[in-house]
């Protein structure tokens, strides 16, 4: 009997401090830290099989050719290079673009596609999508998503709206000192509340902003022309 | 043995038995490569070959077995030995004394009883640890992580209520 027990108690006991670390880091989610740096970058993305505008992405058929950007205190911060033909864009963390290969000299961190952010958890990240054609770009979609929403690792952000012709997107955020470190925290959460969508922005019609210059050029005229009949009355 | 003693040493051996749990759940040492002056190049160019890979005493003893060549099969065992039979013995053995059997009464006991006060194979383990710690070219580090510490504690209360036994006995 006493062997039987002395054989059990330790198998019970070591059982227990297996299961107990597994339950505790299995379920541990490290939440947005409003006092570290952070890297943030898009790495997945659907898009609805046709833009809102319906028709289609593309005049011959093709899928679109999708840009994304994050923006941050109304300053974009991230820009993707271009997935093209695709409803499922991916972006690598790092990429070397052809602008980088005739720079002269160019740094390591210069091919990384990451935002660094240190943000509030009431501050909003914005997630913007565009079809970018040779001559024209189209919006797809964005939203906003406060900070404290997110947490380090995998976030996916599902968008079910017909409003915004993004599906989902997949963010993932890292400690920046862990991420110079080589670790990349690798757990999931899956994000449905809390995401505003964004309204497609007035856009300027074809010719506004050129029309908009000359009446600024004509109004800088007239009232030189003013000054100058003032001055001539004046005497 | 005393009531206060038995309480006290089911208290350590407690503490030593949930340690070793958690030493086998958790990673026991990490490893970040390096590659010297291309260490910052390698990262951005092949961000995923350059990634921290953590390793768990289960977890690195199952990839010894998945290899399949007659040399990991021989490490494989020699890690369940030396980082899993030895210390449950070892716990084994001291719940036996807490309990006040008497292990030693039959052939196989004896065994156990030898082969678990035995703590050159965990000093094994511990010192070429450190030894390797130090030795990683091209800048990679390799660093102890929770199951570490914990595998050690387990060690050092385990061998503690052994000694304190002994002493006691002696007394």
């Amino acid at each position: 009997m006493k062997i039987l027990l002395s054989i059990l108690i330790p198998i019970f006991l070591i059982v227990t401090g297996f299961v107990t670390y597994r339950l505790i880091v299995g379920n541990h989610i490290e939440k947005w830290d409003a006092n570290s740096t952070h890297a943030v970058w898009i790495e997945d993305m659907e898009v609805s099989a046709k833009p809102l505008s319906a028709g289609k992405w593309d005049d011959d058929g093709s899928a679109p050719d999708l840009v994304a950007s994050l923006s941050w205190r109304d300053n974009v911060v991230l820009k993707t290079p271009e997935a093209s033909n695709t409803l499922l864009p991916h972006w690598e963390r790092t990429s070397i673009q052809l602008s980088d290969l005739l720079k002269s000299n160019f740094s390591p961190t210069e091919l990384e596609n990451i935002a660094r952010i240190r943000a509030t958890s009431d501050e909003l990240l914005t997630i913007e999508a565009r079809d970018v054609d040779i001559l024209s770009t189209e919006w797809v979609g964005a939203i906003s998503v406060p900070f404290g929403a997110l947490s380090v690792g995998k976030n996916k952000i599902l968008v079910n709206s017909p409003d915004s012709g993004i599906k989902s997107i997949t963010l993932r955020i890292a400690n920046q000192e862990n991420l110079q470190r080589g670790q990349i925290p690798e757990k999931e959460t899956t994000i449905k509340e809390s995401v505003i969508i964004l309204a497609k922005p007035v856009e300027d019609k074809p010719g506004a902003v050129e029309v908009r210059e000359v009446g600024k050029q004509l109004e800088s005229g007239a009232k030189f022309l003013k000054s100058l009949f003032d001055k001539g009355s004046g005497e | 043995m005393t009531k206060g003693f038995r309480i006290l040493g089911i208290l350590i051996v407690s503490i030593a038995s949930l340690s070793f749990g958690i030493a086998l759940a958790a990673p026991i040492f990490s490893v970040l490569p390096g590659a010297g002056e291309l260490t910052p190049w390698l990262r951005a160019l092949k961000p995923e070959s350059m990634l921290e890979i953590s390793y768990s005493i289960l977890g690195g003893i199952s990839q010894f077995f998945s290899h399949g060549t007659v040399l990991d099969f021989l490490i494989g065992f020699l890690l369940v030995f030396a980082c899993i039979v030895v210390p449950f013995l070892k716990l084994l053995v001291l719940w036996n004394g807490i309990l006040g059997g008497n292990l030693e009464s039959n052939p196989f006991g004896k065994i156990i009883s030898k082969t678990a006060l035995f703590p050159v194979v965990e000093l094994f383990i511990v010192g070429l640890s450190m030894l390797v710690i130090k030795g990683f070219p091209g800048g990679s580090q390799m660093n102890f992580e929770t199951g570490f510490w914990y595998f050690l504690a387990s060690f050092i209360f385990s061998l503690g209520w052994a000694f304190m036994k002994k002493t006691a006995h002696r007394h």
